[in-house]
Parts: C-alpha cells; sequence; structure tokens
C-alpha cells in the first residue's frame, strides 16, 4: 500500500471519525432523554459501526477492538428493544472518549499510541453480560464472521493486523469512510482545518490522556449551537453578508491608504502598503467565492420545463446546458432564474418550431436549445441559443406598427439591430396566437429590467436560418463593482463599468463637425450612427451651463441603457475604480438619476450615476420617448392616478407657467435673426413652413414682453395638431416634472386655466388648445367679436 | 429619569432624548445630492459608513446659519440608517423627567411645532424636545418637490 494514499486515508478517517463522534454523543444525549427514538439509536449504532469497519480496514487495531466492544452493546440494546440505562449510556461515551484519545494519537504521530483499553473492553463486557444474562455472544453481531474473528485476533495482540485487507477507496460500501461525507474536496479544506485545531493545544507527554480527551469534546456535544455536519460548517447568510460588508469597509480603508502612502514617499511603507493591497484583493476574491454558488442552481428545473413545454406544443427540442459550474452571487442566481425561464419558454414557443416545420426547412427534426454560462472579463456571460426560425424583422415592424409603438416613418429610420431591438419594448409580443407559455406582451422589457436592474444587460442576435441568440451579461457581485470616475461641475461621480460603451474626446472643431443641434437637443455622430446627448451638469443642475459649442474639448462617457445608447458629457474623466456600493438613505427621495453611493479612496463620498435614469433625460426632448414618459407616467398611475408630465417654463421674468407635455410638439431655439415680422406678426420658416410664434404679453394683463435686446436666440414652445401650429416664445424652459395636476386656484384671465403648486413653485397652467387657436387670427377675431 | 442631549438652532434650546443619539461629530464638508431635497445638507462618510445629512435650519425652515459660525453634526439613529442632523450649537447632556413634559404651546411657528413632541421647564428657559422621527421623515416634503 502507497505510504501517501494511507497517509491520506488515514487523515479523513481522523477527520470523520471525529466529527461522527461529536455527532454521536449529541444523539446519545437526546437518546438517553427520549428513549422511543429509535431512529437516533440506530444512528448511533451505525457511526460506532463504521468507525469500526474503517478501523480495521486501516490497520487501527485498537480503535476496532474498543469500537467492536460499544457496538456489541449497542446491538444488544437494538435487538432487544431494552430500555438504555445509566450505565450503558456512560460506557459508550467512555467508548467515544478512547476513540478520541486514539484520534489525537492518530493526528500527532500516525499511530494509536499505547493506550491500554482492555480495562474499559473488560468493563463493557461485565456489563453486556448483566444485561444479556449469558455469556457474550460475539457471533450475535452484525458484523460479518471473518471481520469477528479477526477482532479476537487483535484484541490480544493489538500490533498484530498484518491481515487486515485494505480495499481501495470507492469500491465498496463497507469502506465506511465516505459513507455519508458531502464532497471530498470539501472534506479535505476541512480536514485542514480540524488538523490545525487538533494541532493547537500541543499538550505535553505527561498529561496526554488527560487533554486529548477532552479536546474534540471541546465543541461541547451538549450546546446546540455547533450545528457540525459532516464535512461543511453551515453559516448563516446574513453573517456572510455582515463578513463581506465588513471586507468592503476593508477595501475601501485600503484604497485611502495606497493613496495617501503615494504622497508619503516611504519605501518601507509602500512595501507593506502593497502587501495589504495584495491581501486585500485576496480576501475579497475569497470572500466573494463564500456567497458563490454554481448557476447550475438556477437552471436545476429547465430539463423538466423544456420536456413539458415541448411536449404540449409537440415539438421535439434537446437541450443542452453548458458551463453549470460557473459560480455568481446567489443573490444574482435568484434575480435571474425569472427571467432565464421567460428566455427560455420564448425560445421554445417563439423560436423553435414544429418537427414537420423543419424538417420542410431541411433542418434537423429535433431543435437545439443551448444555454451556455461562462466568465469573461469580469461578468458572468448567459448565451440561450436556439436553431429555431429566427425573429422576422418584418413581423417585428408590423407588430410595432400594429401596437402604435412607433411610427411608420419612425419605423423606416430604423436599422435593422434597432428594429430587432423593438422587442424590448413594452407592450410588444410577436405571437401570432398569445399562448399559455408567453406571448402575453409582458415579457422581454420585463426580462431586460430585471437584468438590467441588476446591473447586467441583455444582447440579442437573430438570423432567420440560424436562429436566435440571446446574451445576459450579468456582473459578479453587487457589493463591489468596476466603475469609471467622472467629474462635473466639481464633483465626483462613478458609472458601473456595465453601462459604460467607449469614452469619446472631442477637441476644437471636432465639437462643432460632429456635435450638431437637432431640432431640440443636441446629438452626436457615432461612427454614422446619431447618438443623443446630455450634459451632466445641466441633468443634475449643477454648476453653470456652457454652450458646448465653444468650449476647446468635451468628454463624452458613451453609455447602454434599455439598449440605446447616449453620450453623457462629463468635465473630466478619470481612472477606473473598483467601489463599494452602498444604498442611499430614503431621505434622498427617488432619485433616478443615481443608483448609490460610494466612499471614495480619499475618504469623500461619490454618488454613484444610474444608466438607465439618465437615460430618460437624454430621451426628454425626443418624441419616440415622450410616448416612454407618459408610459411611466401610466405606470405609476396606479398609485397616483392623476400624474402628468408638465413642461415648466418662464413666460416673462416673473410668469411661471405649464402646459402639459403631451400637447408640446417640440421645443426649438430659433436665433433672432430668422424671426421676420408681417404688419406686426412674428413668423419663423421652419421646414419650408411658416410658423406662426407668439408672446403671451400680448394676450394675458400682467405679461410683460420679453427684452430682445443682447439676446441671440429665443426658446420656442411649438404646439400643434392635425392643422394649426403655433409657436410660443418664451423666456426659458425650466423643467419636466411628472406630478399630479390638479388646480388648486381656477383663473379668470383666459389662455389661464389656473395656478396651483409645481416643482414646489406656484405655476400656471395654460390652456394648450387656446394658444392653438391663435394660430389662425380670423378665428381668434370671431371669438373675440363674440365675447364681446 | 431620562437624559436629554441639548443643542441649539437660531437661538432656541432643543433636547432630544440621548439613547436616540449614536454620536456626537464636528461638522464635515458633505457630498451634495442634486436633485434632491434642500433640506439634505448631503452625503458624509462617516467611518466608511455613508450618512445623509439634514440642516435642521432648512429642516424647519429658520433662517440661514451666519457663514462664521461653525455647525455640529448629531448623529442620530432612526428606524433605517442613522441620519446627521446639522445643527448651529451643542450643549450638555443634562437629566430630564419626560413625565414633567408639558403639550407644545400654540404659539410656536408652525413649522417648528409639527417636528416638537413637547416642551420642557428648565430653570431658566424652555427646552424643545425634537422628535426625531419626524425630523427625519422627509416623505411628504419630497413628493412635494419630485
Amino acid at each position: 500500500m502507497d505510504a501517501d494514499i494511507l497517509k491520506e486515508l488515514l487523515e479523513e478517517f481522523i477527520t470523520e471519525t471525529g466529527e461522527s463522534l461529536i455527532k454521536l454523543e449529541q444523539d446519545l444525549m437526546s437518546y438517553e432523554n427520549n428513549t422511543n427514538d429509535t431512529e437516533t439509536l440506530n444512528r448511533v449504532f451505525r457511526v460506532i459501526h463504521t468507525v469500526k469497519g474503517s478501523g480495521g480496514s486501516l490497520a487501527l487495531s485498537k480503535t476496532e477492538s474498543i469500537a467492536h466492544e460499544g457496538e456489541q452493546l449497542l446491538h444488544l440494546i437494538r435487538e432487544e428493544h431494552r430500555d438504555v440505562d445509566n450505565t450503558t449510556v456512560s460506557l459508550i461515551l467512555e467508548v467515544v472518549d478512547a476513540l478520541n484519545e486514539v484520534l489525537v494519537n492518530l493526528q500527532k504521530e500516525s499511530e494509536e499510541g499505547d493506550v491500554d483499553f482492555s480495562e474499559l473492553c473488560g468493563r463493557i463486557r461485565t456489563h453486556y453480560e448483566s444485561l444479556s444474562n449469558g455469556p457474550v455472544e460475539e457471533n450475535a453481531t452484525v458484523a460479518e464472521p471473518a471481520e469477528l474473528e479477526e477482532d479476537k485476533a487483535v484484541f490480544g495482540d493489538g500490533e498484530d493486523s498484518e491481515e487486515v485487507e485494505i480495499i481501495p477507496p470507492g469500491e465498496g460500501q463497507s469502506w465506511g469512510l465516505f459513507d455519508d461525507s458531502d464532497e471530498p474536496t470539501c472534506a479535505e479544506s476541512e480536514s485542514k482545518d480540524v488538523e490545525a485545531e487538533k494541532k493547537e493545544p500541543k499538550p505535553k507527554q505527561a498529561d496526554t490522556q488527560v487533554s486529548v480527551s477532552k479536546k474534540p469534546n471541546g465543541s461541547s456535544p451538549t450546546s446546540n449551537k455547533a450545528e457540525v455536519s459532516e464535512s461543511s460548517i453551515r453559516v448563516e447568510i446574513k453573517q456572510l453578508d455582515n463578513l463581506m460588508a465588513l471586507v468592503g469597509e476593508l477595501v475601501l480603508t485600503r484604497n485611502q491608504l495606497v493613496q495617501k502612502a503615494v504622497s508619503v514617499k516611504d519605501q518601507n511603507l509602500d512595501q507593506s502598503v502593497l502587501h495589504l493591497d495584495h491581501i486585500t484583493s485576496e480576501l475579497q476574491q475569497e470572500m466573494m467565492k463564500t456567497r458563490m454558488q454554481p448557476i447550475g442552481n438556477a437552471w436545476t428545473k429547465l430539463p423538466r420545463i423544456v420536456r413539458d413545454l415541448a411536449k404540449s406544443m409537440g415539438k421535439n427540442i434537446r437541450l443542452e446546458l453548458e458551463g453549470r459550474d460557473t459560480e455568481l452571487d446567489r443573490s444574482l442566481i435568484e434575480a435571474i432564474k425569472d427571467p432565464l425561464l421567460h428566455l427560455v419558454r420564448n425560445s421554445i414557443d417563439h423560436g423553435l418550431e414544429t418537427p414537420e416545420e423543419r424538417k420542410a426547412t431541411g433542418k434537423d427534426e429535433q431543435g437545439l436549445l443551448y444555454i451556455s454560462a461562462y466568465h469573461e472579463s469580469g461578468q458572468v456571460n448567459i448565451d440561450i441559443t436556439d436553431d429555431g426560425r429566427g425573429i422576422d424583422l418584418n413581423k417585428v415592424r408590423t407588430k410595432a406598427l400594429e401596437n402604435e409603438i412607433l411610427s411608420e416613418p419612425e419605423i423606416e429610420r430604423l436599422s435593422d439591430r434597432e428594429v430587432l431591438n423593438l422587442i424590448f419594448q413594452p407592450g410588444f409580443s410577436t405571437a401570432e396566437q398569445v399562448s399559455n407559455v408567453s406571448g402575453r406582451g409582458v415579457g422581454m422589457d420585463v426580462v431586460r429590467s430585471n437584468i438590467e436592474r441588476i446591473g447586467g444587460s441583455v444582447e440579442i442576435q437573430s438570423d432567420l436560418t440560424i436562429g436566435t441568440s440571446l446574451k445576459l451579461k450579468i456582473p459578479l457581485t453587487l457589493a463591489i463593482i468596476p466603475a469609471l470616475i467622472v467629474r462635473s461641475a466639481g464633483e465626483r461621480f462613478a458609472i458601473s463599468q456595465m453601462s459604460l460603451q467607449e469614452l469619446v474626446r472631442l477637441e476644437g472643431d471636432e465639437i462643432r463637425e460632429k456635435i450638431e443641434d437637432l431640432y431640440d437637443t443636441k446629438v452626436y455622430r457615432l461612427r454614422g450612427n446619431i447618438i443623443p446627448i446630455v450634459f451632466l451638469s445641466e441633468v443634475l443642475k449643477i454648476g453653470d451651463s456652457i454652450d458646448v459649442l465653444d468650449s476647446e474639448a468635451i468628454n463624452i462617457v458613451v453609455l447602454q441603457s434599455e439598449g440605446k445608447l447616449f453620450g453623457l458629457v462629463v468635465d473630466e474623466i478619470y481612472d477606473s475604480e473598483e467601489i463599494v456600493v452602498k444604498p442611499l438613505s430614503s431621505q434622498l427621495g427617488r432619485l433616478t438619476c443615481f443608483s448609490g453611493a460610494t466612499i471614495m479612496g480619499d475618504g469623500q463620498v461619490a454618488l454613484i450615476l444610474d444608466a438607465q435614469g439618465l437615460g430618460h433625460y437624454s430621451n426628454a426632448f425626443d418624441h419616440r420617448h415622450e410616448d416612454r414618459i407618459h408610459e411611466d407616467a401610466d405606470d405609476t398611475a396606479v398609485l397616483h392616478s392623476d400624474m402628468k408630465s408638465m413642461l415648466i417654463f418662464n413666460a416673462c421674468e416673473d410668469s411661471r407657467m405649464a402646459v402639459p407635455l403631451i400637447d408640446v410638439n417640440r421645443i426649438e431655439d430659433v436665433p433672432i435673426g430668422k424671426i421676420e415680422s408681417i404688419r406686426g406678426e412674428l413668423k419663423v420658416q421652419h421646414r419650408g413652413q411658416i410658423l406662426k410664434l407668439i408672446h403671451l404679453s400680448k394676450y394675458i394683463p400682467g405679461v410683460t414682453p420679453l427684452t430682445t435686446e443682447g439676446v441671440g436666440i429665443l426658446s420656442v414652445i411649438v404646439f400643434s395638431d392635425q392643422k394649426r401650429s403655433v409657436g410660443l416664445i418664451v423666456k426659458d424652459v425650466l423643467d419636466i416634472v411628472n406630478e399630479t395636476v390638479e388646480i388648486q386656484e381656477p383663473s379668470i384671465v383666459d389662455f389661464i386655466e389656473g395656478s396651483m403648486t409645481l416643482g414646489g413653485k406656484v405655476t400656471e397652467l395654460l390652456n394648450a388648445d387656446r394658444i392653438l387657436d391663435l394660430s389662425d387670427p380670423l378665428l381668434i377675431e370671431e371669438k373675440l367679436q363674440n365675447e364681446a | 429619569m431620562e437624559q436629554c442631549c441639548t443643542f441649539w438652532v437660531n437661538g432656541y434650546l432643543f433636547g432630544i432624548d440621548v439613547l436616540k443619539v449614536r454620536e456626537i461629530v464636528e461638522f464635515q464638508k458633505s457630498t451634495p445630492v442634486p436633485l434632491s431635497n434642500e433640506i439634505i445638507d448631503g452625503l458624509i462618510n462617516l467611518r466608511g459608513e455613508i450618512v445623509t445629512s439634514l440642516d435642521l435650519r432648512k429642516r424647519f425652515p429658520i433662517g440661514n446659519r451666519k457663514e462664521t459660525q461653525e455647525p455640529m453634526s448629531i448623529v442620530v439613529i432612526t428606524d433605517e440608517s442613522p441620519i446627521s442632523l446639522i445643527v448651529d450649537e451643542v450643549g450638555d447632556v443634562i437629566d430630564t423627567d419626560f413625565s414633567r413634559m408639558e403639550n407644545t404651546p400654540d404659539t410656536l411657528q408652525p413649522q417648528v411645532k409639527s417636528l416638537i413632541s413637547g416642551v420642557y421647564k428648565l430653570d431658566r428657559q424652555l427646552m424643545l424636545i425634537l422628535d426625531v422621527g419626524a425630523a427625519v421623515n422627509l416623505e411628504e416634503k419630497n413628493r412635494d418637490s419630485a
């Protein structure tokens, strides 16, 4: 027998036996208190039996013999249904102590040591005889006769054990070593721990006997606290969370220290800090691992679901799963379960065809659904691929029209990729028939928002011949994320790398070439694609607004949210850093622009920007997304039935007004030079049409005329319906708010419906219909006459 | 017998149950939170914990602090995360008997009154007992300005 293997087996035996003995003690205690529980007694018996068997196979004669005596005694009680008496329990406990003693010796010297148990054995025999009223019948045990003979042999002579045959592990149940253990790897790592623990006290030779038997008992069999399982310990998730939080703190402190060390310039300090840096990173990784679970846990039910669904739909589908061992944080596993299930259902329902259809197109009758998970650049990718019919873009277009997601000209403008991404729009479903599997229209948008909520993203690729492939990108953990640090108006902000697409820096003339004004919003041409850009300082209302076209250089952070790109203009871009995400307190209200806060290396707090929230700002003036704002308003409608998106502006210096955003066609900046005056009426040419401009000073008393001196550009809010359109010159457009619109004070002034508080200030509500009336001078004259 | 931590805001003497106070720290410059309620001074790093800081003067609201005045932060324990309350000055901890607390006089400014759970008579002046729960509850305020 190979010495190494023997040593390994011995170690395993020590660990396992040590653990089972602790359990045995507990069981024995509970058995004593609850004599009817035969199951407990069986467990006790099994442990002793296993120890005996294992000890025998490892040529541990003393272990075997003492366990044998214990087993005899227990057997008697078990077979004859005797009430267990005090003496028996005590004797079994003594057997346990003796075994523990042997274990410690084995641990130290790989030998049983020269302890003598013949006295104990004698007492057990005496007790046995007194119980059974007869001499010991050794053959009455359940052990195999052959083994028993050996027992007899070794009983007298402790060292003679050559004849014991050793069976290689894994070949038989009788081995006992592996009976109840979990994964061998766990056992291994655990055994090291136990080893370390046992080595710790290192008692002197003289008092070995006393201390050795105490050590395993130190895990206190009577206290229920120690929840010892076979080879791993159970830790409450809360405790892991606490540890994780502490590690987070450590990471922060490390960051701070690293920064400070740079300024101190001390080589010794540098080395220590470097060391601390490494250890902290490692600790963080190890800590994260404790919360990691294989992704297989999220798809344990998939094979069954796929089978059932395929059957119910008359489809023949093969499910292939790959990378089930890919690990990610357990909270994320929970979070992806439902989206994953939904995507699988979609594939089966919409993607994969029936065998007949497949045959007709020359495909294998059996459809393939392939799910794979793998790590890539610090995140987990999950691919859900089917070889089905793919997504028909024309159907998507038709559907988008039918469901009024987009208008026809808008759809025509979209690239194929953008069309494909329409399936993520709320209220979209291509299923011709609503089945009970999917196709209720609450599908892909929910999937995407759920995935984005945990900082992930969804990508889709589809081909009519190859099939559809969805890629979910999931961060490894939520607690610590890599982030880009940017600055705007003197404040630092962090942006999760997950939503980051690229960084663009424009200098000098480049700015004027590539940044354009598209009606009311600035756009940037990114390799032929037009993406809206937003200014962080403007969105957050911090600092002075700058005219981008005048600046020397601008930094654009290109972000992706809900499948759309947009550019975020910041003053400066710093490094990327690992940050610890902390939630914002409820006192801050619902700020969609921020997903949390973090502590930077210098100890200051920085806010973490939320790409989704910022994305909504970038859409604010875009028609397509106006709908979205309304939809958002509709979403919250359940709570506040009369929430509306309102555009707030200053008609003149001290006249704060609002109109429902839905009535606003667009907002334009009109250079004053372009405005022409015809018989006192202001007009501007726009898209080949003449737009009439009005100012409220002409119609509402108390509104002062605007001074156009020194003003180059006028803000114009354009109202239109099918036939008419009119531009309202305002001093400035202030904000868009989603609020409950309830007139608190009705107005007697024409054009004004009344006043109320919007955005915390008193605001007058303008009647947009009446403004539109002004487009037709005849009509207004008529009306004035009628009123007169 | 209870104990009160006392502090001043705009000349008013306030008291707060000492058991609700986690610690008192010097005012530190906070990170402002754009788009949030103006009562929010910002976020501070309290030994690795991010704590939201409220300015009590703006909470009431009762006038601005003189620029020369160096305020203090009282970190209070709430049902959720701890909150730092910025006050003008922190006084002593004094023994009080809450059973002798009297109702808030109606003459008090209404916005102050809503955040006061009672009035306690000291030898020389009155102490207003701050209702911590009401003071840190900005839900309505947030709704107003959302």
